[in-house]
């Protein structure tokens, strides 16, 4: 598990990635995304399954979950590379061509903070704090 | 088609925009496949984007209640 804060060098982060067997291409278009979080959010990198989570989360990620964040990662990039964009998210009329799609955990079904998510108002502004990422709405940023 | 992708994205004339272009653009792949038939089964999603932030890039991000908790994606972009 990586905390962001502590992100390495491209050259350290790539060898760990390929010490988990995962595909080359989605090492770079990973670390640049990771790198633009760094500054602000409080997020852990979990190398191994390739998914975010916050660092505060109290339990651990299930088992099953963490396979389905990695695969979720990995065919979010690879759709977004074989669509010669860079995030399918963003979509193809977007400038940028090195960030990759990541996968985030942000709660159980069953856990307490899981409400927060729920609700119909300011679910967003929830998201957003459990990334971390508060700070982006500072500014006169907005949530669209 | 890549167009139910976004149904629950961020509503804004961007997106919207970028939404159009890229069904009119992607055509379908497994691996595209496997990413809606993941999303299409969570129980409730949501996406929004943070504009204007302290960076270039414009964060995207996809929420669901998946099969064992709240899940997503987050993306970047950036549009000049």
């Amino acid at each position: 598990m990586l905390l962001l804060d502590t992100l390495p060098s491209e050259h350290v982060f790539s060898t760990a990635l390929q010490s988990q067997n995962h595909p080359a291409s989605l090492i770079g278009p990973t670390y640049n995304t990771l790198k633009v979080l760094v500054p602000d959010s409080r997020l852990c990198f979990h190398a191994a399954h390739l998914y975010l989570v916050p660092a505060r989360t109290d339990s651990p990620v299930p088992t099953t979950a963490q396979s389905d964040l990695q695969q979720l990662t990995v065919d979010a990039q690879q759709a977004a590379a074989g669509s010669l964009c860079s995030s399918i998210l963003a979509g193809n009329t977007s400038e940028s061509d090195d960030y990759g799609d990541l996968a985030v955990w942000l709660a159980g079904a069953h856990e307490s903070g899981a409400v927060s998510f729920a609700n119909n108002d300011g679910r967003e502004e929830a998201v957003i704090a459990a990334l971390g990422l508060s700070s982006w709405l500072e500014g006169g940023a907005k949530v669209c | 088609m890549l167009t139910s992708l976004f149904l629950f994205a961020p509503s804004s004339q961007l997106v919207k925009s970028t939404d159009a272009t890229v069904a009119q653009t992607l055509t379908s792949s497994a691996a595209l496949e496997r990413v809606k038939s993941q999303i299409e089964g969570w129980e409730s999603r949501f996406g929004f984007r943070i504009e204007g932030g302290p960076h270039a890039a414009v964060l995207f991000a996809l929420v669901g209640l998946g099969p064992s908790g709240w899940q997503g994606l987050v993306g970047l972009g950036v549009w000049s």
